[in-house]
């Protein structure tokens, strides 16, 4: 399997260490849609971050049980898209944290949503710490090849920057439909070093895995993918965040923001992450990898 | 508060998008959580060339694009060691041959050849029939040549090289594409389509191709093809492959100047067709399991008449003598193979095969039974990295087949990294080359009533008793491989030892019917005889310059030293065993380079130089040979459509060329190309 480090804290350790562990938000209420493994490990670790604080009153609801009562003070989180989006549906003013939500569907549901006391958790990796794992993995790359779908195609220019910052040239292709896939990915392979995979339902999903992977292998051009899933399917290595990190991100929010009346934080990317490596890639396509410690902590340094 | 300010950070930098108008999917959690297929799995991937146990060359697709080939053989041309003849004997006129280390007449028996795992060697003559392999060269992914013996992992016959060719996923090939080829003496079309459904992906590739070959030759082929590829997930870890392909056709054979009585000039029909299924089931990242059967068949409809004899033969009743070259094969192999990762640094794959191969050929094999070939096999390959320096690999082949009974065919190397990007190999391995169905069991004769009263004269042409034992190769060699930044180079130093050569004799007496009256003729037959000996140098070089130019060169060089320790029958028999020496130039070089200028423009240059060689068989004398392949491309989008046009001259200056005999003359050949993707 390929080798993931045990998840490192990267900022605040001292900081949080100092926050009194003071709870206003005494009543957590988990909101479920779907039930998924995912939704379960992060429930798992939600829960037991609680408990070292001595916080044990997390009620678990799903999203067709009874109707959360307005009343109901407590903090609300909403466990994936469906759950969310059934809570910023509601009316009153309950505050509703969003977990293992993308960014673009965080901003949909922003949009229309009834309770605008709503913030999350993005799943989505901020590009420049993905930028920087692919510079360190691959330093001789001059160039990074990202192929837009009609939902990624607004994060251009936050990658152009992101890409520059650390020394390399985006170069970009979009497509609106999942037939254009493979006649935009032939000269974006032969125009890059290496090819960034950023979230798209059009561009990157099951079907189009095959596709990705297997074309640039044949490019001899490695892909860096966002999930732990694309890793073991044959990207070279991804920067992504577990239930359990966003969990462990959830538990520090509720702590941190004793006092019931104040705004929740803004919506944030996700605080904690794992590298992912494939070694039988990197094997096969020659390139030398650290270990993925090493590059985590090189991650976490540059951040702070 | 410090964490808030923190938090301010992060947020700003990295921006918020709250206009939600023009999400068109959506994207749930599942695309960053849920699971995924294993695409690039353990046997999808090619080993490092440094970390590989042989010396191997990789053709990718990029350079048979720009190489420009209408004939895949020609690519092989790229291979140090390999000698390519764009048409070999009088017979099987249309077959090029292609060797690696020579050692062959027109059928390279001594070389397997493998496509997505299926040999296409030939079980009656050996070698391969490359005009007659269901293959479109625009579905092939890459094309793996092992320069050396690798009996260990593909069995028998995998003598002195092997070549593998890997097509391309049905993934990469959604859409459609349509090729059209013409020149004055070729024309040719592709289609190919390409479609998904659901967890199914499919292709279907059609080609026409009428080549009118060399001037002088009667070797026209007209190829219709038709080849489908489906791969279907059952599961993220289950996958099915599934193919079929037909090729069939006219090929003329025959050559009046080399032959005017009994092979004379004609069109003979084949079919190939085959269908293979494979199962993939991902175990983990260093494990799988596979499961692949297949089932080929090569028909071949050749009648033929020879001249009215009269004048050469005045008794006989019949003046023309009338043969029928019917040979119908069928081939049926299953093969399981597990991968695995013992321990963290080993890595062991084994498995085994059985198969089958039965062939009808009444006139070759002088009986209209099906002769069967069985075949099985268990095999093992373990590669252990003991230091993060050293890769040793270690393999063995256990096979049992009809004619030699059991054999094993052991395999070692050792890899050693002197330092990042520069890699020693030292190796030695074995192999067996299985005699042919027609030098096992060739009966091949004339019976011709005559107007004398009690004499029928029996023209024994062929006879053989079988019982060869096989050939033998133990080879060693050090190899060399380091890049250079931009430059990659690759060399061996190679010592083969080849015991128990099968080779032609003539054969004095033998029993036969005494109603029949044998007439004093060559009759040939096969036998063991003596050993040889080659050894000599291998180099190929790449240097990329940015992704705008790439340059392949190669060169070798091979010293044949045929070990004259056998008792030969008659000098004939010596004189041509000696003259194995130079079935290979001993000198080759060829290179391939091509540079992509802005506004999609592009240009190929190919030179191959041979030395001078005397091929078996229906081979003779060539001098050294050279041409230049030159190849202008112009791609251009329209619409949602990719398209190249692109003109190529093979031989372009016009060389005086001959290649494996002096009556294949390869003049210029220039061909229009235009190549579609929509």
């Amino acid at each position: 399997m390929p080798q993931i480090t045990p998840t490192l804290l990267f900022c605040c350790l001292g900081l949080l260490a100092l926050t009194p562990a003071a709870f206003a938000y005494d009543r957590v209420t988990v909101l479920v849609g779907n039930t998924s493994s995912a939704g379960d490990e992060f429930i798992r670790e939600f829960r037991s971050q609680l408990a070292k604080q001595g916080v044990n009153q997390v009620s678990i609801r799903n999203i067709s049980g009874a109707a959360l009562a307005s009343t109901d003070d407590g903090m609300l989180v909403a466990v994936g898209v469906q759950a969310l989006q059934h809570a910023a549906n509601q009316k009153g003013n309950q505050p509703v944290l969003g977990v293992l939500i993308p960014q673009p569907a965080y901003a949909k549901i922003r949009a229309s949503a009834v309770n605008s006391n709503i913030s999350a958790i993005f799943l989505d990796q901020p590009p420049s710490r993905q930028m920087r794992l692919l510079h360190q993995l691959l330093p001789q790359a001059e160039s990074v090849g990202i192929l837009l779908g009609p939902t990624s195609t607004r994060d251009n220019e936050v990658l152009t920057k992101a890409a520059q910052d650390s020394g390399l040239k985006a170069v970009m292709a979009t497509i609106q439909h999942e037939d254009d896939l493979t006649s935009s990915l032939k000269p974006l392979l032969e125009s890059s070093s290496v090819l960034l995979a950023v979230p798209d339902p059009v561009v990157h999903q099951r079907g189009t895995a095959q596709t990705l992977l297997l074309t640039s292998y044949r490019y001899q051009k490695p892909v860096i993918g966002y999930s732990q899933a694309y890793v073991t399917a044959g990207a070279l290595a991804a920067v992504y965040s577990s239930p359990e990190d966003i969990a462990r991100q959830a538990a520090e929010i509720t702590r941190n923001y004793p006092d019931r009346q104040s705004a929740l934080p803004p919506p944030q990317p996700p605080r904690y992450f794992s590298v992912g490596i494939n070694r039988q890639v990197a094997r096969s396509l020659n390139i030398d990898i650290q270990d993925t410690e090493a590059l985590t902590k090189y991650l976490i340094k540059e951040e702070q | 508060m410090a964490l808030q300010r923190f938090l301010v950070v992060i947020c700003t930098a990295w921006p918020l998008f709250t206009s939600a108008a023009d999400v068109t999917s959506e994207l749930s959690e599942e695309a960053y959580l849920g699971e995924m297929p294993t695409v690039l799995t353990v046997s999808r991937m090619a080993q490092p060339v440094d970390e590989s146990p042989s010396a191997v060359t990789v053709i990718d697709e990029e350079t048979i694009r720009a190489s420009g080939v209408v004939d895949l053989t020609d690519i092989f041309r790229l291979v140090p060691g390999m000698y390519v003849g764009h048409n070999a004997g009088y017979f099987h006129t249309v077959n090029p041959s292609v060797s690696y280390h020579g050692l062959t007449d027109a059928y390279s028996r001594r070389m397997q050849v493998l496509i997505d795992g299926r040999s296409v060697y030939s079980p009656i003559y050996g070698g391969v029939q490359w005009s007659d392999i269901p293959l479109a060269i625009e579905d092939i992914a890459r094309i793996e040549v092992t320069r050396g013996p690798n009996s260990a992992s593909h069995g028998a016959n995998s003598f002195l090289g092997v070549i593998n060719i890997v097509t391309k996923h049905t993934s990469e090939t959604l859409g459609n594409m349509a090729t059209l080829t013409a020149g004055g003496d070729r024309k040719g079309v592709t289609l190919r389509h390409g479609g998904k459904e659901g967890d199914l992906q499919y292709r279907i590739t059609a080609g026409l191709k009428n080549d009118d070959g060399l001037q002088e030759r009667n070797d026209d082929k007209r190829i219709r093809m038709l080849n489908f590829r489906a791969d279907y997930r059952l599961s993220t870890r289950d996958e099915l492959e599934f193919q079929f392909g037909y090729n069939g056709g006219d090929r003329e054979e025959g050559m009046l100047e080399e032959d005017n009585l009994l092979f004379l000039p004609r069109t003979k029909q084949v079919t190939s067709h085959f269908q293979q299924l494979n199962w993939r089931r991902t175990l983990d990242a260093h494990s799988e399991f596979s499961l692949q059967a297949y089932h080929s068949r090569d028909e071949s409809d050749d009648f033929l008449a020879s001249a009215d004899l009269t004048g050469v033969v005045p008794i006989l009743v019949d003046p023309r003598i009338m043969r029928n070259h019917d040979v119908v094969t069928d081939r049926y192999d299953i093969e399981a193979q597990h991968t695995f990762a013992p321990t963290a640094s080993t890595r062991l794959a084994w498995g085994g095969s059985i198969r089958l191969d039965r062939t009808k050929a009444p006139f070759f094999l002088g009986t209209s039974d099906t002769e069967n070939f069985r075949l099985g096999r268990l095999f093992g390959h373990l590669e252990w990295t003991p230091l993060p320096r050293l890769v040793l690999n270690a393999g063995a082949m256990l096979e049992n087949n009809s004619f030699t009974g059991t054999d094993i065919t052991p395999r070692a190397s050792a890899n050693f990294k002197l330092a990042p990007g520069h890699t020693v190999r030292a190796s030695i391995s074995t192999a067996t080359r299985t005699p042919t169905l027609l030098e096992e069991k060739f009966n091949t004769r004339n019976v011709l009533p005559t107007v004398v009263p009690g004499i029928t004269i029996l023209n024994q042409i062929y006879l053989t008793n079988g019982g060869l034992s096989p050939e033998r190769i133990t080879s060693r060699e050090l190899g060399y491989q380091g890049n250079f930044g931009r430059l990659t180079l690759d060399g061996r130093l190679f010592h083969d030892k080849i015991r128990d050569i099968i080779d032609g004799y003539e054969l004095e007496n033998f029993p036969h019917d005494p109603a029949l009256t044998a007439v004093p003729a060559d009759t040939n037959s096969y036998r063991n005889t003596s050993d040889i000996n080659l050894h000599g140098f291998e180099a190929q070089a790449q240097l990329r310059l940015g992704t705008h130019t790439r340059i392949i060169g190669n060169y070798s060089h091979i010293r044949i030293n045929p070990n004259m320790n056998a008792d030969f029958t008659s000098d004939g028999e010596e004189s041509r065993f000696r003259e194995l020496s130079e079935s290979m130039p001993i000198n080759s070089f060829s290179l391939l380079a091509w540079h992509r200028f802005g506004s999609g423009w592009m240009a190929t240059v190919g030179y191959y130089q041979t030395g001078e060689t005397k091929m078996p068989g229906d081979g003779n004398r060539v001098d050294s040979a050279r041409h230049w392949d030159l190849r202008l491309a112009r791609s251009f989008t329209l619409g949602k459509t990719q398209n190249e046009i692109s003109l190529s001259s093979q031989n372009a200056l016009d060389h005086d060329n001959q290649e494996f005999a002096r009556y294949n003359t390869m003049q210029r050949r220039t061909y229009l190309q235009y190549r579609v993707d929509f």
